[in-house]
């Protein structure tokens, strides 16, 4: 079940379609939309009327007017700063817009304008703050929030009951305040399009594109010669005339001043920014994101409130629901790529069948090999590389060994061990003949031919220099002195030659003379050897032995 | 004749005897034919409750009034608390409009902002109730205290005190524009108008949030140490207006007039320990049966919502130091929850 399972998981699961997917740019808004999705379902679930037109269009109302606010915001974000003033600047032109209409009379399209550019300049004290006199952006909004909020106050002191008791009946300003087109609201139909218009801007055109990149790094913008300081001083600007149209559809909507318009309204602002996954850093945006950011905000709060949520409940579920995301949200974003990389992964499933079984007895053909286990030791600690074993015709054990020596067993037991003849060099291969003469295969040096009864050691050429072993009748005093010295004793060993060509591993190519103990380097000879006299007299001055 | 006589003597012994034998009833009962119609067209609504905040006296005991009258008819209630944000009130009077409740009982935060929103609501056929803060729109009915009146009171009562005095003095209003804060605004100064010689030394809003008001009032004693008499817009603000007069240590020297919900701990017991001079009650138990009898009314009479409106203005209790301590001058909150 198990194996069908994975043979399932392994061979139908689209994990390069999932890795394809997640590679696109736009996954990175994955959890603000997830989210998304959660709190609209969660909403539409406990609220029976969450999903009819009526309600939506009120909450697109509502989403329209803040997300104009929040588009402000994400630009202001973007290019590196930030806006406190923006609760302040909504309360400001909102009462821009009622006094123009209700205590001086203005007509709805001057009103308009009128509150657009008062938002602009708003927003260009800011701008011109901190874009051309470079003051720091946080310090600088939250001064201008106090300064415009207590402007606000003294402002409403003077004219609000001025502003309370008309009741503009104009159709205009109603449509834009309560109006639908095909039963979506009038604000949000001017959202959509300011939206669209602030996507092309910031992805497609080259405004956008320097906003972006004075938020990725001031510095390397200044230096690529981007404007740095206009375009942060507009892009208040534009804040701050965004702000205002909020404030427009805000007066058209509910036509009051009340003292608390706008309080905490940067809080919920920025929360939006935040869980739609606008980085504070700067750099990193888009519209989408502030959209998404601004419906969770919204939803949540106005389904708690729905929900006959207490007040303080209302901002303590929003204040968790902002650290849980943000926290996933960060996890997300370090770690994409990583997930990528194992999503993109895409092994296939292949069924191993059941490994044969090495136990013993069992038949397999990876049984395991025990035929020697029960033999008995011949020679343990007493004979070192022995390279060739043989049994002569009585069924003595006869082996080289690395001093030189041939060591034979005796049986039946093979534990009394003799020493039959000392060579020298390392015995190699042994060999018997039909008289019983044991041919030896020396590495280092030659042929050899014990003969069974007088362990004389005998080679089939007389071999003249000092390097002959034969002058040591089973003596293993004296050591040969070996003229080539074999570091590699790997080498094949062509004895029954004059000359004994190798080819070294560095491709030189060697040859010994056995005949004439010459050593020669292709072509070359390297040493010579007058040996006639030394091997007549032997090493040490004692006759030679050799026939 | 005889056996005539006879006959009658007997049937009328026996019905004598019959009706003695049964007990005594006098007649069936007639059975109420209103009583139907009341119940069912109480039963099963809904009746939305949109205060400027719960949490405090006169929300909680407006809503506790209505429901002691109420739940027990099978009405269903529901709150939508702003929690003192405007925004968000005007946004749970949309969402409630689409939800079509029978009734809507509103606390207006200002005069303007549930204006349009209310005559949205009776055009689509909810009742509602306006409670003590009242709107630009007039709707079926409004519960609520006469503020100018209550505007005048105060100020005779601060004139009155200012007397021989140095005839400053200070106004702490509430939200600027909402009906309790406007209206009584409207009041002094027709007192005022009528006295001359008195100076507003400052006149403020503070949002009827106490600690706003007692900032307010530091700073006009502190200008004004010679101040005669303050004008309060609400007790559960001017609490914190007697506490900055209770600083400067000019409590009995300065005449604190405020007005508010009347109940016990806020305003009896302040008015006997000095903070109040003078407390204009509206009687919030009251005002809850009068809202309760007019929803009972409104329901069971199935006018067409927008067709039959009217205003019911309560009386005013003005609590001083000769009847603070009397029972009937404040009620307790946990006696109307009860």
């Amino acid at each position: 079940m198990r194996e069908t399972l994975t043979r399932l998981r392994y061979r139908y699961w689209p994990d390069h379609l999932l890795g394809e997917i997640l590679s696109k740019r736009w996954t990175e808004t994955a959890i603000p939309v997830i989210l998304l999705l959660i709190v609209g379902f969660a909403l539409s679930q406990s609220l029976e009327h969450f999903l009819s037109p009526a309600s939506l269009a009120d909450t697109a109302r509502q989403a329209g007017e803040i997300g104009f606010i929040g588009l402000g915001m994400g630009l202001v974000v973007i290019v590196g700063g930030i806006d406190l003033s923006v609760g302040s600047m909504f309360a400001l032109t909102d009462f821009c817009a009622l006094y123009l209409l209700d205590v001086l009379g203005w007509p709805v399209p001057a009103v308009i304008i009128a509150t657009m550019v008062f938002g602009g300049l708003l927003g260009a004290v800011n701008g011109i703050l901190i874009g051309y006199l470079r003051l720091r952006a946080f310090i600088t909004t939250l001064i201008t929030l106090i300064i415009y909020r207590s402007a606000f106050d003294l402002l409403i002191q003077r004219y609000s009951n001025a502003i309370a008791s008309a009741f503009p009946d104009i159709p205009s300003w109603n449509f834009i305040g309560d109006g639908n087109v095909f039963g979506i609201p009038s604000v949000a139909l001017v959202y959509i399009a300011v939206a669209i218009f602030g996507h092309i801007f910031l992805t497609r055109l080259r405004p956008g594109w320097h906003i972006t990149a004075i938020g990725g790094s001031r510095r390397s913008a200044y230096n690529s010669g981007i404007p740095v300081r206009r375009t942060i001083a507009l892009c208040y600007v534009a804040s701050g005339v965004l702000t205002s149209v909020a404030g427009l559809f805000f007066a058209a909507r509910l036509g009051t001043v009340g003292g608390d318009i706008g309080v905490g309204l940067e809080v919920i602002v920025l929360t939006a920014t935040v869980l739609g996954g606008i980085t504070l850093g700067g750099g990193k945006g888009s519209v989408v994101k502030s959209l998404v950011g601004v419906l969770v905000v919204l939803l949540i709060t106005n389904g708690l409130t729905a929900m006959n949520a207490r007040g303080g409940a209302n901002r303590m579920a929003l204040a968790t629901i902002l650290l849980a995301a943000a926290m996933i949200d960060i996890r997300w974003q370090k770690n994409r790529t990583r997930i990528i990389s194992k999503v993109y992964v895409a092994p296939t499933y292949h069924a191993l069948p059941p490994s044969p079984s090495t136990e013993i007895g069992k038949g397999g053909p990876f049984e395991q090999n025990d035929k020697l286990r029960d033999v008995s030791l011949i020679g343990l600690g007493m004979i070192e590389a022995p390279e060739d074993v043989i049994l002569d015709r009585n069924d003595v054990l006869y082996a080289g060994s690395r001093h030189g020596d041939i060591i034979r067993f005796f049986p039946p037991n093979y534990e009394r061990m003799e020493v039959f003849a000392h060579i020298g060099g390392q015995p190699l291969g042994m060999a018997f003949d039909r008289q019983d003469n044991l041919y030896v295969c020396i590495g280092g040096m030659g042929l050899y031919r014990i003969k069974p009864d007088d362990f004389l050691l005998r080679s089939d050429r007389p071999l003249r220099d000092g390097r002959v072993a034969g002058r040591w009748a089973g003596s293993t005093r004296q050591r040969p002195h070996h003229l080539l010295r074999h570091q590699d004793r790997r080498h094949a060993y062509r004895a029954a030659r004059a000359q004994i060509p190798e080819r070294r591993r560095s491709g030189q190519r060697w040859a010994v003379d056995i005949v004439r103990g010459d050593l020669r380097l292709f072509g070359q000879t390297l040493l010579v050897r007058r040996t006639e006299e030394r091997s007549r007299r032997g090493r040490d001055g004692q006759p030679a032995g050799i026939s | 004749m005889v056996r005539v006589h006879r006959f009658a003597f007997g049937s009328i012994a026996a019905l004598t005897f019959a009706s003695v034998a049964v007990p005594a009833l006098a007649q069936q009962g007639l059975d109420e034919p209103f009583q139907k119609p009341f119940r069912e067209a109480l039963a099963g609504k809904t009746v939305a409750y949109v205060p400027v905040a719960m949490n405090f006296d006169l929300t909680e005991g407006w809503y506790a009034g209505l429901k002691k009258e109420l739940e027990p008819y099978g009405v269903k209630f529901e709150i939508r608390d702003p929690n003192w944000n405007t925004n968000a009130g005007a946004q749970a009077v949309t969402s409630l409009i689409s939800e079509k409740p029978a009734v809507m009982v509103i606390h207006n935060p200002d005069v303007q902002t549930y204006a349009k929103l209310l005559q949205r609501a009776e055009n689509e056929g909810i009742y509602v109730i306006q409670i003590n803060m009242g709107s630009a729109y007039r709707s079926s009915a409004f519960v609520g205290a006469n503020w100018i009146e209550i505007g005048e009171r105060q100020t005779e009562g601060v004139i009155k005190a200012c007397e021989g005095k140095s005839n400053k003095i200070a106004i702490i209003q509430g939200a600027l524009s909402a009906a309790a804060s406007a209206y009584t605004l409207k009041g002094v100064e027709n007192v005022l108008a009528k006295h001359p010689e008195i100076k507003v030394v400052s006149s403020q809003a503070a949002d009827w949030d106490a600690a706003k008001a007692k900032a307010i009032t530091q700073t006009v004693l502190k200008q004004n140490p010679d101040l005669c008499g303050i004008v309060g817009f609400w007790d559960g603000m001017d609490i914190g207006t007697a506490a900055a007069v209770k600083e400067a240590g000019l409590t009995g020297k300065v005449f604190l007039a405020t007005s508010g919900g009347g109940e016990r701990k806020g305003a009896c017991e302040l008015v006997k320990n000095g903070s109040f001079d003078l407390d204009v009650s509206y009687d919030v138990p009251t005002q809850a049966a009068q809202m309760a009898g007019t929803i009972k009314w409104l329901l069971s009479s199935g006018a067409k919502p927008g067709s039959v409106k009217g205003s019911e203005y309560t009386t005013l209790i003005p609590i001083t130091k000769e009847n603070a301590d009397s029972q009937t001058a404040c009620w307790n909150l946990s006696d109307l929850k009860k």
